[in-house]
């Protein structure tokens, strides 16, 4: 099957896996701008004749990415780490710590995949 | 909005994309902008992401380190065994290997400390931390805390036993270092957005140098030369004497000084006039500790107990980390300062040695006179001689180039202050740290070392004798029944008062006569009380034939004494019980003579009533949930203030230091003369007396406490409010408004700030028994279980008991971790 005859909500879907499984694979190989980059690839690639929700979907696959990960060490620290940072912010708490994060890489994956796609709308 | 909405969609597609990709690339650049528009922010992209950021130092709860690792040691392995309190126990072939284990590990759990103690003690702190730092690192230059760590390392390197130590340690700290990946630096690395550089042996030497400042530093020249000028003569003495009549000194009056004491006495001190200088860096009050030990005869196991708490700034990470050491040589354990090999306090199967801080004066000012214009000579003895200049260069985040000092080196030392436009005020520092240690003698390292090994007296008296600076009352006890303390130091010979004001730097006469002979130090061993103490009081009575000038107030020592004095059958619980006593003779003394003091039919309020009613039936205990002692505290500073603000008026303690008297002083003249002039408010035509200023100033603590003292949720302890902060003072690393007891004039010397650093009672005996807190975590990661992990036992008085490992089989169940040293 050719990508562009892929269903919208595929297509979609392709965006936030391919930040999620593909920002966790280059994590040890980039720096925290994968997140930007491969929102970036999905928007060029898969967003094509999308008109809504790419930049939902490049939220989400940032928010997967960053939010399960902060989620998952600070389960192991059992939050001792998160607390402490939530305190820099204002006195967030762990929980706090974990969704800053996972908005921070759901606003990159998001503005990624946005930029992607008018890329792509504009070539 | 919707008109920017709007049109931003009627553009073409290409204007929308470019839109859309410098949009992007302005918030990719800001989240990779380490402080952005100024904010105090770390670079977002990075320190949030959790494959890189901070979240990669959330360490996982109870899981177990298990490594093998190839590096550069000597023999065959080193075992490093890691307790269930993450306590390194070090098993090596030799002692370099152990101390390159003991770098390793220390590296892994405190990296981040060891940079920064490093940079602020050398004046490298701009270099990361940017404009805000940079007086203060000037000013360490100035002070010649370099200078004087490159002379300690220059003379270390002519003992190559010491230096081999020094220099596998560095090894063990970097192999640390370069294993790490960015995503494994220290939090605050992160944090603060610099990365971590190679250890050094001169930083060895700038730690220990951090500990003299900390410890012997301290002066009142400038403030007593101030005072002196400003009373004349009779008054100053009247309010400054320096022997206080009830001291109880660290060496007992039976021993007595049969030697003929070097050094003349005939010079009278050079005074300079006022020095209207203002706000002089100190180290802080508060700075002190006990030690004691006692002999068989007073314990009921029959073996001696040593103890040994030193009270420091308190701060997370802990300004120690437990460490034990085995080579076929020796085995010891005991507290380390990061980044120094070896063990500083602690024992081993023999003997077992602790610190107090002595308070000798061992840094004098002398005021320089200019020989010209430019500053570049200066008078001795009528001729004129040229200063040496040493180029400071400090490089300062955010600047292109660095700020360079030339500070001028005299023969007193450097010219730390200069004031414009008075050419006359220049003051250099002499300071005994700054000396070239001596040849022909361990050096720091290479002293504790020799304690680790010590078996008996004679060994820790051999290896005490050596140590410089900072000057120490090393307390011992040993197996075969030994007990012993020396007041071990280089100790300037001082004729009566000199160093006591600042002094004529154009006299040479003014200089010190050389230093006081190993043998006439203050020592005793197996006094007949059975035991030794110290609380940093005077080390001797007033019969020692060299003159002291130490500042530190002397309740501690007298409790201590008077309560040792009295114990028979002791066990460690009542050393635990002592160490963390609450009880002062400040209180003993000075509530009953204010109250005393009190015109109590001024006392009318409910309130006021109340308070002294929970005065009077107070014991003189500093206990955490009580609200008495806060009266006391703040009824007493007020008196003092009052006592003595009108001495001097405004616009000189606005523009100078002066000096208060001490605490048993105004308990003696308030006790003995009541009504000296010393009292009088001169302010008002009325003659005022004691009486009448503790009544005013009772009425002011009243009115201080009047919302508080009946709440539910008021006692000492908030009122005190103690805090471990983090080194970098980030409230959120920090252990604020810790719970408990303790004040800095009783034995459990918890102020604000500073406090017992590390509690040790061991009992000697066929296995030492040994118990032990300090208030903080083996690790300084605020992310890890092991950060502050003892605080709250710390606080409630509780102790561990120390894993003293025979052999790399005794781990008696509690061994949690083991790191594999291999030679490559």
């Amino acid at each position: 099957m050719k990508k562009n005859e892929l269903s919208g909500l595929m297509r979609l879907t392709a965006i936030v896996l391919l930040i999620a499984v593909g920002g966790w694979y280059t994590a040890t190989l980039l720096p925290w701008w994968r997140v930007l980059v491969l929102g970036l690839l999905g928007g060029l690639f898969f967003a094509d004749g999308l008109k809504k929700w790419v930049f939902a979907a490049g939220f989400l696959g940032g928010i997967l990415l960053w939010g399960l990960h902060a989620s998952y060490l600070s389960g192991l620290n059992g939050g001792i780490l998160g607390e402490r940072i939530g305190g820099l912010f204002g006195g967030i708490g762990a929980t706090g710590a974990i969704v800053l994060t996972a908005v921070l890489g759901g606003l990159y994956g998001g503005l990624g995949a946005w930029t992607g796609k008018l890329v792509r709308n504009a070539v | 909005m919707t008109l920017t909405k709007l049109s931003f969609k009627n553009r073409s597609p290409r204007v929308k994309a470019g839109a859309a990709l410098v949009l992007t690339l302005a918030i990719a650049l800001i989240s990779n902008w380490f402080h952005p528009f100024g904010a105090p922010l770390p670079a977002i992209g990075s320190f949030f992401d959790p494959a890189k950021g901070f979240w990669q130092n959330a360490e996982p709860l109870g899981a177990l380190v298990n490594r093998a690792l190839e590096l550069p040691v000597r023999g065959q392995r080193v075992s490093i065994l890691l307790d269930d309190r993450m306590v390194p126990h070090i098993f090596a072939e030799s002692e370099p290997d152990a101390a390159f284990a003991q770098g390793y590990i220390t590296a892994q759990n405190r990296l981040w400390q060891m940079d920064i103690a490093t940079r602020s003690v050398g004046g490298r702190l701009s270099e990361v931390l940017g404009e805000r730092t940079l007086k203060r690192d000037r000013l360490q230059r100035r002070k010649g805390m370099v200078f004087a760590a490159e002379r300690a390392l220059e003379a270390w390197k002519k003992n190559p036993e010491e230096m081999a130590i020094i220099e596998a340690y560095t090894a063990g700290v970097n192999a640390w270092v370069a294993s790490l990946k960015p995503e494994q630096y220290p939090l605050e690395f992160k944090l603060l957005g610099y990365t971590p550089e190679l250890w050094t042996p001169l930083k060895t030497s700038l730690m220990l140098k951090n500990m003299a400042e900390t410890l012997c530093s301290r002066s009142d020249d400038i403030a007593a030369s101030n005072s002196m000028e400003l009373f004349g003569e009779e008054l100053f003495r009247f309010l400054y004497p320096e022997y206080n009549p009830k001291q109880s000194p660290i060496i007992p009056a039976e021993v007595s000084w049969i030697f003929q004491p070097v050094g003349k006495r005939d010079l009278q001190p050079q005074l300079s006039g006022l020095i209207p200088f203002k706000n002089i860096p100190q180290s802080p009050e508060g700075i002190g500790s006990n030690n004691w030990a006692l002999s068989g005869s007073k314990t009921a196991s029959g073996n001696p107990i040593l103890c040994n708490d030193p009270h420091l700034r308190l701060t997370l990470p802990s300004i120690w980390y437990e460490v034990q050491i085995h080579t076929p040589e020796l085995n010891a354990y005991g507290v380390s300062l990061p980044g120094v090999p070896g063990i500083v306090i602690g024992f081993n199967e023999n003997i077992a040695w602790g610190l107090t801080n002595v308070g000798q004066d061992v840094l004098d000012w002398y005021r320089i006179r200019w020989a010209d214009a430019s500053k570049s000579s200066y008078l001795l003895d009528g001729a004129s001689k040229l200063v040496e200049f040493r180029e400071e260069v400090i490089r300062v985040r955010g600047r292109k180039e660095p700020v360079t000092d030339q500070v001028k080196y005299t023969i007193w030392g450097p010219v730390v202050y200069e004031t414009e436009p008075s050419e006359y005020l220049d003051m250099a520092m002499r300071w005994v740290a700054h000396d070239v240690p001596s040849d022909g003698c361990p050096h720091e390292v290479g002293l504790f070392l020799g304690l680790m090994k010590a078996k008996d007296y004679a060994a820790y008296e051999a290896g005490v004798g050596c140590l410089e600076s900072p000057a120490q009352n090393i307390v011992f006890a040993s197996r075969n029944g030994d007990i012993a303390i020396t007041v071990a130091g280089k100790f300037p010979i001082k004729q009566q008062e000199q160093g006591r004001f600042v002094q004529d730097g154009s006299l040479s006469a003014n200089a010190w006569q050389g230093f006081i002979p190993a043998d006439q130090i203050p020592k005793v061993l197996n006094p007949g009380r059975g035991f030794v103490a110290s609380a940093n009081q005077h080390s001797t009575g007033p019969d020692y034939p060299y003159y002291y000038n130490g500042g530190f107030d002397d309740f501690r020592g007298r409790y201590i004494n008077r309560r040792i004095e009295a114990m028979k059958g002791a066990t460690a619980e009542d050393m635990m019980a002592l160490q963390n006593d609450n009880y002062s003779i400040k209180a003993e003394e000075g509530a009953p003579l204010l109250l005393r003091l009190l015109d109590g039919s001024q006392v009318k309020d409910p309130l006021g009533r109340k308070i002294l009613a929970d005065l009077k039936k107070w014991d003189f205990r500093f206990d955490g949930a009580a609200k008495t002692p806060a009266a006391f505290e703040v009824w007493f500073r007020a008196t003092t203030r009052r006592a003595f603000e009108d001495l001097f008026d405004f616009e000189i303690r606005d523009s100078m230091e002066v000096l208060f008297p001490e605490t048993w002083r105004l308990l003696e003249m308030l006790e003995q003369q009541p009504e000296h002039a010393v009292f009088d408010d001169y302010c008002t035509n009325h003659n005022e007396t004691a009486g009448e200023i503790v009544t005013t100033a009772f009425g002011e603590m009243v009115e201080t406490l009047r919302d508080r003292y009946e709440t539910a949720d008021f006692n000492w302890s908030k009122q005190r409010g103690t805090s471990i902060s983090h080194l970098a003072n980030i409230p959120a690393f920090s252990a604020n408004d810790v719970q408990c007891g303790g004040y800095y004039e009783a034995p459990n010397a918890i102020s604000k700030a500073n406090g017992p650093s590390w509690r040790m009672i061991v009992e000697l005996g066929d296995t030492p028994k040994a118990h032990g807190v300090y208030p903080g975590g083996q690790s300084g990661n605020p992310g890890s279980p092991y950060y502050d992990n003892s605080v709250a036992d710390w606080a409630a008085g509780r102790y561990y008991d120390l894993l003293f490992m025979k052999d790399v089989n005794d781990g008696r169940g509690k061994i949690r971790g083991r790191i594999e040293l291999r030679s490559k």
